[in-house]
């Protein structure tokens, strides 16, 4: 039976043991590169129920199957049982074929078991902090391939004559237009160091360092951040891409429109944002009485602090970030209580109703931790250019414009904490109170 | 137009972590900062040269499923493929233990995937 994304317990697919391996049979759909030309052979990963295993999650086992068998000797062999049925017809990503493929039509296809039976989900876990950071990654790489291509657009096209300037003048005088290429510019600079910021913290966490335990909770942490932030934020940003080529955005031609089109998987595939946002509130916050994510304010407060004490002109960029750090720190404390609160009812036999409130705001305060970790970053780049003035390193032009990116981002981007905090404290309960009924009223 | 932002991620890395951390990272990989600057570069022009002329037509072109059960990708994919493998790209991230060129695995280096688009 055909199975895909989330809800792994329902898995259907079996493994019969065989000698040293197992014959797989079963059907998977939305295998990205599940079928291609490029590599001579193809490693299939594929989760799947030994015989008589336990029912739901616990139950389920990881194997490797080969697209061709592989002789002693290191050649290729026969072509194992594995086929591809279909691909699919998608919004975007039209380069990568999302693949149905069939194992075991006939005697079943031969895999060999990775790691223990019934350990598939937690070696898969390992699997999927790796591919939330490539995905978060990719929500980086596209956004800033989407600004380049909206900055040298409005270079060259001239329409209207912008406000107080002279005929001829290409749209990027326009103030819009700016506004538009200099909050993408700037939500590129802070995804930039979120990006660089969690890949040290993996790296460090799998070294044998004293405060290695350190980085591992901190790079739990910055990974459902990342990945939820810079994927939703690519949407938007690839959305105004188009906006600054106007009506030729989108025309197809251009090229704008694919970059949105193509954005838009990255908020789905390898767990949505709202699985993220759940990771980061049940896994990453409530289990440990938020340690860690007030560890992380704290440090993104002592950093703000720091700035503000050194130089003036950083003055309302770190003002500003130590507002939106003590506006963060109250919903997590709002957050907690409510955690109380839980507690007391469920002794009292009044459960979930509160949790699932909480979770109707997980998105929004994942948004707010990025936001957050977005103005730290920028902040971390303006010091640095700051200190970096006239030094030989770098040119004073490009120092200036981290300077002034931070400033944009300051006063474009991190406000809206503001807006998610009033959303985290008021919103849960608004969604709770509607029934599916009422989508129909 | 494809702009790698080379720069942007240069100063990133530099700047992004505070210099302890910077430190740590650079010791814990064993690699200098000249070492960075030069996977960087070569990194930017493999995206601009290779990749990303690849982009627009693996949208138009797509990709192809044969009746013999096989799928075609957009044309140049393979090239760029083998090129990529070929130059150490694929493997530049994976450690020691698996044949990997790092003591650790270099999560940092991944990095330079910000460029495959």
């Amino acid at each position: 039976m055909a199975h895909a994304g989330t809800d792994l317990g329902s898995l259907k697919s079996t493994a019969l043991s065989e000698g040293d391996h197992y014959r797989i049979k079963g059907q998977k759909i939305y295998i990205t590169y599940g079928e291609h030309d490029m590599s001579e052979n193809i490693i299939h990963l594929v989760l799947a129920r030994i015989e008589g295993a336990p029912a739901g999650i616990k139950g389920i086992s990881l194997f490797i199957v080969p697209k061709f068998l592989v002789n002693s000797d290191g050649t290729l062999g026969e072509k194992n049982d594995v086929k591809c049925l279909s691909i699919e017809h998608k919004l975007g990503i039209n380069g990568s074929p999302t693949t149905v493929l069939q194992f075991g039509e006939n005697e079943g296809a031969i895999g060999f078991l990775v790691g223990q039976e019934n350990q598939g989900l937690s070696i898969m876990f390992a699997m999927m902090n790796d591919a939330r950071f490539a995905v978060g990654l990719q929500g980086l790489s596209i956004s800033n391939r989407a600004f380049h291509q909206a900055k040298s657009y409005a270079a060259e096209r001239i329409q209207g004559i912008p406000l107080e300037r002279k005929e001829g003048d290409t749209i990027h005088h326009h103030p819009d237009v700016m506004r538009l290429l200099a909050s993408m510019r700037s939500e590129i600079e802070a995804m930039r160091g979120i990006t660089i910021y969690t890949a040290a913290a993996i790296d460090l966490a799998k070294t044998n360092l004293d405060n290695n335990g350190f980085w591992s909770s901190r790079s739990e942490l910055m990974i459902p951040i990342m990945k939820g932030w810079l994927t939703e934020r690519s949407i938007s940003i690839t959305s105004d891409g188009i906006q600054v080529h106007g009506g030729m955005g989108f025309i197809e031609e251009t090229g704008a429109a694919q970059h949105y089109r193509d954005a838009r998987i990255l908020t789905i595939y390898e767990g949505t944002t709202a699985i993220q946002a759940n990771d980061l509130l049940h896994r990453k916050i409530l289990r440990d009485e938020a340690a860690n994510i007030l560890e992380l304010i704290n440090e993104i407060i002592k950093d703000a602090e720091s700035v503000n004490q050194s130089y003036a002109s950083l003055n309302f960029s770190s003002k500003k970030l130590l507002e939106a750090t003590y506006s963060v720190k109250e919903c997590i404390q709002y957050i907690l209580d409510n955690k109380e609160l839980l507690r007391e009812l469920s002794a009292i036999s009044v459960p979930l109703l509160m949790l699932r409130e909480l979770s109707a705001i997980s998105v929004p305060l994942l948004m707010m931790m990025g936001t957050l970790c977005g103005g730290w970053m920028t902040l971390r780049s303006a010091d640095a250019a700051f200190k970096q003035k006239n030094s030989s390193n770098w040119n004073n032009d490009f120092l200036e414009a981290k300077l002034t990116y931070n400033r944009i981002y300051t006063s474009h981007c991190l406000p809206n904490i503001h807006k998610y905090s009033e959303i985290i404290k008021n919103g849960g309960e608004a969604v709770e109170s509607i029934s599916p009924e009422m989508l129909w009223a | 137009m494809f702009d790698a932002s080379e720069n942007d991620l240069r100063f990133a890395i530099q700047h992004a972590l505070s210099p302890e951390i910077h430190k740590l990272v650079s010791e814990i990989h064993d690699i200098s900062n000249d070492t960075v600057d030069v996977v960087l570069s070569e990194a930017a022009k493999f995206a601009r040269d290779v990749i990303a002329p690849l982009n627009h037509l693996g949208d138009k072109q797509g990709c192809t499923w044969h009746a013999d059960n096989t799928v075609q990708t957009p044309p140049g994919f393979k090239e760029a493929y083998k090129e990529m493998s070929e130059a150490g790209w694929c493997s530049i991230e994976g450690c020691e233990e698996f044949g990997g060129p790092r003591r650790y695995r270099f999560r940092f280096f991944k990095i330079y995937s910000t460029f495959r688009r």
